[in-house]
């Protein structure tokens, strides 16, 4: 079992999911799982994947990742994503990787103001 | 820094037009080197200024055929993973019939044909215009 209640932090209510810099796809599925079943426990609003810990990925990794955030978001959850570093992004454009499953932002203050309106956004929408 | 960086540099020159705004101006041929040269310059720039916008101006391409316009979708897709819209200006009315022409599809790259529409755009997304000071 992964300690998700050390590799979340809540600010404001929201989450900010930090990945591990020596995470692996093989791994991230129960990773997922873990991730999906706090959420629901903690009735979190949305979510930010903070990726600065990752140097690199491959397309296992990438996919892997991909389809936590597309869990996490299949829960109605606000999600969004920051710290990918350019070494990344040129990666994953050469992979020919689709970016708009995900949202992505520069800098995590942006981040946090997206999630909150966008959730806002929702709720009012309910 | 080495001279094949300084090179990548001083060919691909990138600019803050703005807070939060990039411009670049391409000018000559694109080829798969080239575009690699321009994607490593812009990315390395976001990350270094968490910019929200980046102009390129790809009025001074020689050629804009189908290989060119992939590398641009390329580029545009690497911004976007870093929070970073790419808006492409420059395009010219010829560009424009040859990119039909070709079938090519920019999908949701934003594009126009004038650097200051591009720039306008941009200020506005961001919340900010530019006023006419009423004195002059």
């Amino acid at each position: 079992v992964y300690p998700i209640h050390e590799m979340i932090k809540l600010v404001d209510g929201y989450g900010i999911f930090s990945i591990p810099a020596d995470v692996d796809d093989a791994t991230l599925p129960e990773i997922s799982s873990e991730l999906c079943t706090f959420i629901v426990q903690h009735n979190v609003p949305g979510l930010t994947f903070d990726l600065s810990n990752l140097h690199s990925v491959d397309r296992a990794l990438w996919s892997a990742l991909i389809r936590m955030i597309l869990a996490t978001g299949s829960l109605g959850v606000a999600v969004n994503t920051t710290g990918i570093c350019a070494g990344i992004a040129s990666t994953l454009a050469l992979l020919g990787s689709d970016p708009t499953s995900i949202q992505a932002f520069g800098t995590l203050d942006r981040c946090m103001t997206d999630l909150k309106n966008r959730s806002k956004n929702h709720r009012a929408s309910l | 820094m080495d001279l094949e960086q300084l090179e990548k540099q001083e060919n691909n020159p990138i600019n803050v037009l703005w807070d939060d705004v990039l411009m670049l101006p391409v000018i000559g041929m694109v080829d798969s080197k080239r575009a690699q040269d321009i994607m490593d310059i812009m990315l390395e720039e976001i990350e270094r200024t968490s910019s929200q916008f980046v102009i390129m101006d790809v009025r001074g391409v020689v050629v804009v055929d189908s290989a060119v316009a992939n590398h641009i979708v390329k580029i545009t897709k690497a911004t976007s993973l870093m929070g970073c819209t790419t808006i492409i200006s420059g395009i010219t009315p010829l560009v424009a019939q040859s990119l039909v022409h070709l079938g090519i599809d920019l999908g949701d790259i934003v594009t126009t044909a004038r650097v200051s529409d591009a720039f306008s755009l941009a200020l506005k997304k961001l919340g900010l215009s530019i006023v006419k000071n009423e004195q002059s």
